[in-house]
């Protein structure tokens, strides 16, 4: 399979603190990847690197060949990368047809529209709605995103990721705060997008169930680094993943 | 958005507005008109300022400084060239320009750093028309600003020394351009700039580049602010420094704050309220800053959507259960 993204050397300090330490990672195009580990391991510091989020302090990143180590953060999603956020990202004060609107026009290259009407641009409104129809949210096209259910606002996030049509799309801790049955219906959305789309999802998560069912690798971190990068069932056997992250009883509890 | 037989109640209310504006002149003196003029003046100012405040999210409090470029680009051409509409267009490119140079160092801040980056500018505008006197006039102003006929060759001419001529030139060209600000806030950039209000993060994983677009709404913004305060010169006959001061730049804060900040509306119906006010308090006080100031408050206090607030969530859906109407989706 071929490198999509891949990284060199990547590094990043708070102070003393290293939170991404000379990480060398590639994800390939197809594969549903986790990246896992336990907190303060530097998943999210490494997805905000990928991004363009935060600044890194030394490395290089190279996506579909091209080295993007310095383009800015919009620059990278107009190349096809996108991402959703740990804690909630969505534009609460518009409609859920707004939210999924802003990034279509974005991609469609028709943002920069002074005087035509939002209702012009017959292929915006057929997209916006070819994708709330896909999550779900279509019924819900009319109300405000900040009125929404926690659980629609994760989807509603997801929504505006994939609404830029990125080739690789991080989803950071896509379940969290959900109940069991958004957490079912999420988990649905992610695993079909995946295969009707030609999207790449990388995602960064604490469920253990949700990491195991969904990916087809996963990538381990720990104090900054790369501890163990396989399919599951290699995850499962590292010893090194036993004893630095998983413990006895989430050993116990996978197998 | 109420619909009445193919027309929205709310589209026919502002053809009423529209039309009882062209007819004015019949039915009211001179006072009401200048009064109305300087209404329409502060509803293009704070249109502007709006597009800033409430739908980029970013508050300035250096517009007068463009209203000044503004008032002083067509003062000095009409003092040169007695031509009304080239004395408005330099107005306007002027502040125009000003805005873009000053923008590009102001949009890389947000909230407060923004705000007080926009005040220092607009500050050092108003020194710069102190100071500057060969070009400025000083603290006396530049006097003697002639209302020049709108003329365009071999098409029209048209005498403005009559102050009903020059209302209709104002009214003309405020209704232009609040026509062309709603149709700018209802665009895809429009929408795009709300985005920027509700999430700067968010907005730039869609492919956005906030600065490019901060700028170019500052730049609106700031040509907003010329045109109103180009529209000024040949009302008054003069302009002087305090037209830049920060003390002006809070009048279209007032008046958006009044009118509601979310509702496109919002600064048109709080200039409305703001001269209104401001015109009773006078006759009573010469402290009516203070007292308009109370006033303000209270509005604010007690109607955080401003006034256009109570229309929407109380008049428009009063009016739509005693005429049954309904809301299309």
């Amino acid at each position: 399979m071929s490198k999509l993204l891949r990284t060199e050397n990547l590094s990043k300090a708070f102070g003393h603190f290293t939170a991404v330490d000379s990480v060398n990672i590639h994800f390939t195009a197809d594969a549903l990847t986790s990246i896992i580990g336990p907190n303060g391991a530097g998943k999210t510091t490494l997805i905000n690197l990928l991004t363009g989020s935060l600044p890194m302090d030394s490395g290089r990143i190279f996506f579909k060949g091209e080295e993007i180590t310095k383009i800015p953060t919009n620059e990278r999603v107009k190349r096809g990368i996108g991402r959703s956020f740990q804690i909630m990202n969505i534009f609460p004060m518009l409609t859920v047809f707004q939210n999924i609107q802003i990034p279509v026009l974005s991609f469609l290259n028709k943002s920069l529209k002074f005087f035509s009407r939002l209702d012009a641009h017959g292929e915006v409104i057929n997209e916006v709605e070819r994708i709330s129809k896909e999550v779900g949210l279509w019924n819900k096209r009319e109300l405000l995103a900040g009125e929404l259910s926690h659980g629609d606002q994760r989807l509603l996030e997801m929504s505006i990721a994939i609404a830029s049509q990125p080739e690789l799309c991080f989803l950071d801790e896509p379940t969290s705060g959900m109940n069991p049955g958004e957490r079912v219906k999420i988990l649905e959305n992610i695993r079909r997008l995946s295969k009707e789309r030609r999207t790449t999802f990388i995602i960064v998560e604490h469920d253990m169930d949700v990491v195991f069912s969904l990916s087809d690798r996963i990538v381990v971190m720990h104090r900054g680094r790369v501890i163990a990068d396989g399919r599951p069932d290699e995850i499962r056997e590292n010893q090194n993943v036993k004893e630095v992250y998983l413990g006895e009883e989430l050993e116990e509890e996978i197998i | 958005m109420i619909k009445h037989k193919g027309f929205s109640i709310t589209t026919l209310l502002l053809l009423a507005l529209i039309v009882f504006l062209f007819f004015l002149p019949q039915l009211a003196g001179k006072y009401v008109m200048y009064m109305t003029m300087h209404i329409l003046i502060l509803s293009v100012f704070s249109l502007g300022f709006n597009l800033l405040l409430g739908y980029t999210g970013l508050l300035s409090f250096g517009q007068a400084g463009f209203y000044a470029c503004g008032a002083y680009g067509c003062a000095k051409l009409l003092l040169v060239i007695p031509s009304l509409l080239p004395g408005i267009i330099c107005g306007i490119l002027f502040a125009g320009v000003f805005a873009l140079i000053l923008g590009f160092l102001c949009i890389r801040h947000t909230r407060i750093y923004f705000a007080m980056l926009t005040l220092c500018f607009g500050m050092m505008i108003y020194s710069l028309a102190w100071k500057w006197r060969s070009m400025t006039g000083g603290d006396d102003g530049l006097i003697g600003i002639p209302r020049a006929p709108l003329e365009i060759p071999g098409i029209l001419s048209i005498d403005m020394s009559s102050m009903g001529n020059y209302y209709y030139f104002v009214l003309v060209v405020c209704l232009l351009a609040i026509g062309l600000l709603y149709r700018i806030v209802n665009s895809p950039f429009g929408l795009t700039l709300q985005g920027i209000r509700d999430s700067e993060s968010r907005i730039a994983f869609t492919g956005i580049s906030v600065k490019n677009y901060r700028l170019i709404a500052f730049t609106i913004a700031g040509l907003y602010a010329g045109l109103a305060g180009a529209l000024l010169p040949p009302l008054e006959n003069t302009v002087t420094p305090p037209l830049a001061h920060w003390t002006h730049s809070a009048e279209p804060v007032m008046a958006t704050l009044l009118g509601g900040i979310h509702t496109f509306s919002g600064p048109i119906v709080g200039a409305f309220l703001f001269y209104v006010i401001k015109d009773i308090i006078v006759r009573f006080t010469e402290y009516w800053l203070i007292w308009l100031g109370a006033i303000v408050l209270a509005l604010v206090m007690g109607l955080p959507g401003g006034v256009v607030s109570i229309f929407e969530k109380r008049l428009i859906p009063w009016i739509r259960l005693r005429f049954g109407e309904r809301s299309p989706r």
